[in-house]
């Protein structure tokens, strides 16, 4: 069976979205690692906004849909941190850009071999795809000259390679390809591809066009 | 105790007060997004926290109901009173730390008390300064680890804005994508 390992943000995404009970119908293990575990149930469930979702998705865990990863993936995490935040930096000092439950992710991935990782926030995903755009992103926006570290970049690519990057829209879309998403109708996948949006994912409105084409 | 030693917090909490002195609210919007720049740069929780500060000054300040009401000068009055602590007094980090603490306090309690939302506006600055942090690039976690708020409800704010979609072509296209997962799936 496929192991898609999932972060906060995607779950989250899907959660709003009231799509996590695709997760159940499709034939793959969603695994998450400990951090996330926490920062999408353990935490919230102390507050009263997030709670609701917290339940849901303690409830997709009890039920199986959810694998919470025993591991602890402590040194491939701080390796991987250790990158990612190494890899750019201005007048000799460098910038944080990542924090260590989105490091644990992949980390996870890693140990328990699998290549799909459903991620919705944007930074990750350009981490793991492109960080040259990363960095004229954050030249353009912190309106200042950033330099990268070649060699950690070529460290942390090597480390990130093969790593396949999914998001939720993908879930429902393809919910919706087997008939999985009701009602069973077109104006349901837009809907669902529009809710995820607001819900944080990051998807453009020409790739919902592309999935209006493709899936009719 | 970490003596302070860079002139960077100081000279902004001084731009802040002149600027809330003479009732320049919008240098003071602006100012809130530049210190927020110099925190992502320096990696400052303090001027992290005056960047809080500034922009829920700012949004408390554009309520013409609030700043007509008899609760405005003192508060204001009080406020510079801080400024001034904080410009002058402390001597180390952690001092100038408590301060913007009690500063970011006072401003919240006022707006608890005048203020028109549910929301706080100390907490509605956090948010808001979460997305600028995200969209100049940090990750969604390091963005909320940052100001304090949870990814869960920092996500939720990106998703009404377009800090999502940025700007040029996709690096892997939707169908791409889809690909993955059906590949995974063996279709």
């Amino acid at each position: 069976m496929a192991k898609i390992v999932c972060d906060s943000s995607s779950l989250i995404s899907l959660a709003d979205s009231c799509l996590l009970n695709l997760l159940p119908l499709i034939d793959a293990e969603f695994v998450i690692p400990q951090s996330v575990k926490r920062e999408i149930i353990d935490d919230p469930l102390n507050t009263k906004r997030f709670l609701l979702n917290a339940m849901k998705m303690q409830e997709m865990v009890g039920k199986g849909a959810i694998t919470v990863c025993g591991q602890s993936f402590e040194k491939e995490t701080r390796d991987l941190l250790g990158l990612a935040n190494s890899l750019f930096e201005r007048k000799g000092k460098r910038i944080r850009i990542l924090q260590e439950g989105e490091a644990e992710g992949v980390a996870c991935m890693r140990s328990i071999g699998a290549t799909l990782f459903m991620c919705d926030e944007r930074t990750m995903r350009e981490l793991i795809e492109e960080p040259s755009r990363l960095v004229n992103t954050m030249q353009g926006r912190l309106h200042a000259e950033l330099s990268m570290d070649e060699g950690v970049m070529n460290r942390l690519a090597q480390r990130l390679s093969g790593i396949r990057v999914i998001r939720s829209s993908e879930i429902a879309a393809y919910a919706y390809e087997k008939g999985l998403l009701t009602p069973k109708d077109p104006r349901a996948l837009e809907g669902a591809l529009f809710s995820l949006k607001f819900s944080g994912c990051a998807i453009r409105n020409d790739d919902i066009e592309e999935y209006r084409a493709h899936l009719r | 105790m970490t003596m302070i030693t860079e002139e960077g917090v100081d000279r902004r909490i001084s731009d802040f007060r002149k600027c809330f002195s003479d009732s320049n609210y919008m240098k003071i919007r602006d100012m809130s997004d530049e210190i927020l720049r110099e925190a992502v740069l320096a990696e400052d929780g303090q001027l992290t926290d005056l960047s809080l500060i500034c922009y829920a000054v700012f949004k408390i300040s554009s309520k013409s109901t609030i700043r007509r009401s008899e609760n405005w000068e003192p508060f204001k009055k009080e406020m510079l009173g801080m400024m001034r602590r904080a410009e002058e007094k402390p001597n180390t980090k952690e001092e100038l730390g408590a301060l913007l603490q009690d500063i970011i306090g006072m401003v919240s309690k006022f707006y608890d008390d005048y203020g028109l939302y549910v929301e706080n506006v100390v907490h509605k600055a956090r948010l808001k300064q979460g997305l600028r942090a995200y969209a100049m690039g940090l990750s969604l976690g390091r963005s909320a680890d940052m100001v304090g708020v949870s990814k869960g409800e920092l996500f939720k704010y990106v998703g009404a804005t377009k800090v999502g979609e940025r700007e040029g072509a996709p690096i892997t296209g939707a169908m791409q994508r889809l690909s993955y997962l059906e590949a995974a799936l063996g279709k």
